[in-house]
């Protein structure tokens, strides 16, 4: 059992710096959350208090119902992760792993057992006289979640632990964090900039700006219903199009677009007039793929940019002084400077009020 | 092959500068370590007393020094001073270091205290300390009178004098030392006491066995440094009591010292301080052997 609660929690540091900003927010127990959000937002601070590595500027933490502001971190039964693994440089492979156990004055053989249980789950077994300078980056970022297991702590808190990797170890070690934690059972919290690894690996996902919790959500909803411009802003790759504008008679009226928006819009829209619709690349569709669409609006632009990806195209297009982009397949037949007719699916428009970004 | 010839030349040309750098180096050199290590080389196998012509004894120098009572006693002075000089430096250095290495207040000012006597003359330190250690009038004696405590013959005794010497020479030395610890503490990732406090570590216990091990590169050199510094004592006994009472402050240096310049017998002081090199050699790869850990297998 570990469940994890912050409630209206603030931290601001002697600079002024607010890094959190009443975050309220509820980790459930074995529940493997992660937190994304742009370098500097506040993601590690948050984390570190959790941890009692920083103190609060207000609010309270609580660990399984227990208020945890003043408990020391030795005391919190947690485990953290680092982005630069964090390793005792001095010791072996194996003195890492038993360092936390010796101080908690364990006997010898449950040492052993548990340092090689770990070190068995990550495949490490054979490094264990080694010290971390003789070790992989790969091999280091084991170590520094085995160090993190063997204590079997109620939480989890794992710090951007794949971003010092290459591309290919960080794929495979995502998949063996997400499977260490089925197995584990544990309760995680995980933070990246990373929102591949956010989407792939998140059972739930809190998208952080500012010191601010946008949004949290499972991975699905949050992509095809984020809460503001920011989260919609921020989750997809290549990101969402969008266009300032106004709504007039139900049809949306930017500068060099027109569309009119659907039924499931129409008595929401009453009240605001000023608006930005969004619109993710992969839903608008070149004509010539028929698409079989029930609700959709036909748009002619210039293409600008052709992007090969093997698999689709990125194509960067421009109508008027609007441009936006697409991703169609890899048949289509474009070359720089054509125009072409492309379909916005209307039933996947995403609509934000202007002023406050907020989803309408 | 031709057309490699103006290619050699620039090369040259370029060799030719880089000489020309480094000579003021090379002359500095030649004169003033080549040519003394030489001389005093040849100056072992020899006796001289300056005005005279040199007089070829052989290894007859190394004969009188193994049967010189006041050289072994010089020695061991010196170590009875290391003894205490370098764990006390060592001890001292670091605590202050950890202290300047927290966030308090006048921590710039405080670093530029510790390294002050560093940096001022070992002459002025040393009279200064002389009037400290007075027996009659020095403050440490007036401030203990006033406890109602009785006088210490700091300097005047043959037990107490260089344990003094050893005080004070600790007290000169140790802002050197406290900046290299400093930037070794400094070195030391945040996240490691961080991890180590979330492992559960004191604060006692992540400077045993987190900061002591991380640093030993640094502990290494401040030892290396001040035993080699602690066998040059020279100034300190010279000026406070001249290697008294009865010889008890006398160092290898300040014997060696008395031997050339009072006594001009350049050779075989030249023959005690070759004998003193390969004594701090032969303690330095003693210490490596004992103080250095390997960090990287
Ligand atoms: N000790 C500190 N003192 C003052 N300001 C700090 C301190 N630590 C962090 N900050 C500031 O707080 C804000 C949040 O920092 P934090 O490290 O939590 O960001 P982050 O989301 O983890 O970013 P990244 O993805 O780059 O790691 C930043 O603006 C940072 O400059
Ligand atoms: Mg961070």
């Amino acid at each position: 059992m570990a469940h994890v609660l912050l409630k209206n929690v603030y931290k601001i540091f002697d600079n002024q710096v607010v890094a959190a900003k009443d975050v309220t927010l509820e980790v459930k127990d074995r529940e493997f959350m992660v937190w994304v959000g742009p370098s500097g937002c506040g993601k590690s601070t948050i984390l570190r208090l959790i941890a009692g590595l920083e103190s609060l500027s207000r609010g309270e933490i609580y660990i399984d119902n227990v208020l945890i502001n003043h408990i020391p971190p030795k005391d919190r039964d947690i485990a953290m992760v680092f982005q630069n693994y964090a390793l005792y440089p001095h010791m072996t492979v194996y003195q890492n792993l038993a360092f936390a156990l010796k101080l908690r004055k364990r006997s010898k053989t449950e040492i052993d057992r548990r340092v090689r249980e770990a070190a068995d789950i990550l495949g490490i077994g054979d490094l264990l006289h080694r010290k971390p300078k003789a070790l992989s980056g790969g091999e280091r970022q084991r170590v520094a979640v085995g160090r993190a297991i063997v204590r079997q702590p109620k939480v989890f808190l794992f710090d951007e632990p794949l971003s010092n990797l290459d591309a290919k170890l960080r794929v495979q070690m995502r998949a063996e964090i997400s499977k260490l934690h089925s197995r584990l059972e544990a309760t995680m919290i995980y933070v990246t900039h990373d929102q591949v690894e956010a989407m792939t690996m998140g059972e739930r996902i809190a998208v952080i700006q500012d010191g601010i919790v946008q949004q949290i959500e499972i991975p699905l909803n949050l992509y095809n219903s984020p809460a503001n411009l920011f989260v919609a802003g921020f989750i997809g790759s290549p990101p969402m199009n969008v266009f300032q504008g106004s709504i007039e008679n139900n049809t949306f009226v930017g500068k060099d677009i027109r569309v009119s928006m659907p039924q499931t819009f129409q008595g929401k829209l009453e009240r605001t007039t000023e608006v930005v619709l969004g619109i993710r690349p992969e839903d608008i569709h070149d004509i010539s793929a028929e698409p079989r669409l029930s609700e959709r609006s036909i748009v002619r632009a210039t293409a600008e940019v052709i992007e090969l990806m093997g698999n689709e195209i990125f194509l960067y297009l421009r109508k008027g002084d609007t441009p936006f982009m697409t991703r169609v397949s890899p048949q289509t037949q474009i070359s720089m400077g054509e125009t072409i007719d492309v379909i916005f699916d209307l039933s996947k428009l995403h609509l934000f009020d202007r002023e406050t970004g907020n989803r309408i | 092959m031709e057309q490699r010839t103006p290619i050699q030349t620039e090369k040259e040309k370029g060799d030719r500068a880089g000489y020309l750098f480094v000579l003021p180096y090379i002359i500095f050199f030649l004169v003033f370590t080549a040519y003394p290590l030489i001389f005093s080389f040849i100056l072992v196998f020899h006796r001289w007393n300056i005005v005279g012509p040199m007089q070829w004894i052989g290894l007859g120098n190394f004969a009188t020094l193994l049967h010189d009572p006041l050289f072994w006693k010089s020695l061991w002075n010196t170590a009875r001073f290391l003894i205490i000089h370098i764990p006390l430096q060592i001890a001292v250095a670091l605590v202050l270091a950890e202290i300047l290495n927290q966030h308090i207040r006048f921590r710039g000012f405080f670093r530029a205290a510790f390294f002050l006597p560093v940096v001022i003359s070992g002459v002025v330190v040393t009279i200064l300390w002389q009037q400290l250690y007075s027996t009659d009038t020095g403050l440490i004696n007036l401030s203990l009178s006033k406890l109602g405590l009785s006088r210490v013959p700091w300097l005047t005794s043959t037990t107490l004098a260089m344990p003094s010497i050893a005080i004070m020479a600790t007290w000169k030395n140790v802002g050197f030392y406290v900046v290299l610890f400093l930037a070794g503490l400094q070195s030391v990732p945040r996240n490691l006491y961080e991890v180590a406090e979330l492992d559960g570590a004191s604060k006692i216990q992540q400077f045993l066995k987190i900061t002591i091990p991380v640093i030993n590169p640094v502990v290494v050199l401040v030892v290396i440094l001040s035993t080699i510094n602690g066998f040059s004592l020279f100034i300190e006994p010279y000026v406070m009591t001249s290697g008294g009472p009865l010889n008890s402050t006398l160092s290898t240096f300040l014997y060696i010292y008395k031997e050339a310049f009072s006594f001009y017998k350049m050779g075989y002081a030249a023959s005690m301080g070759f004998v003193l090199a390969a004594v701090i050699l032969s303690v330095v790869l003693v210490q490596r052997k004992i103080v250095e850990t390997d960090t990287y297998t």
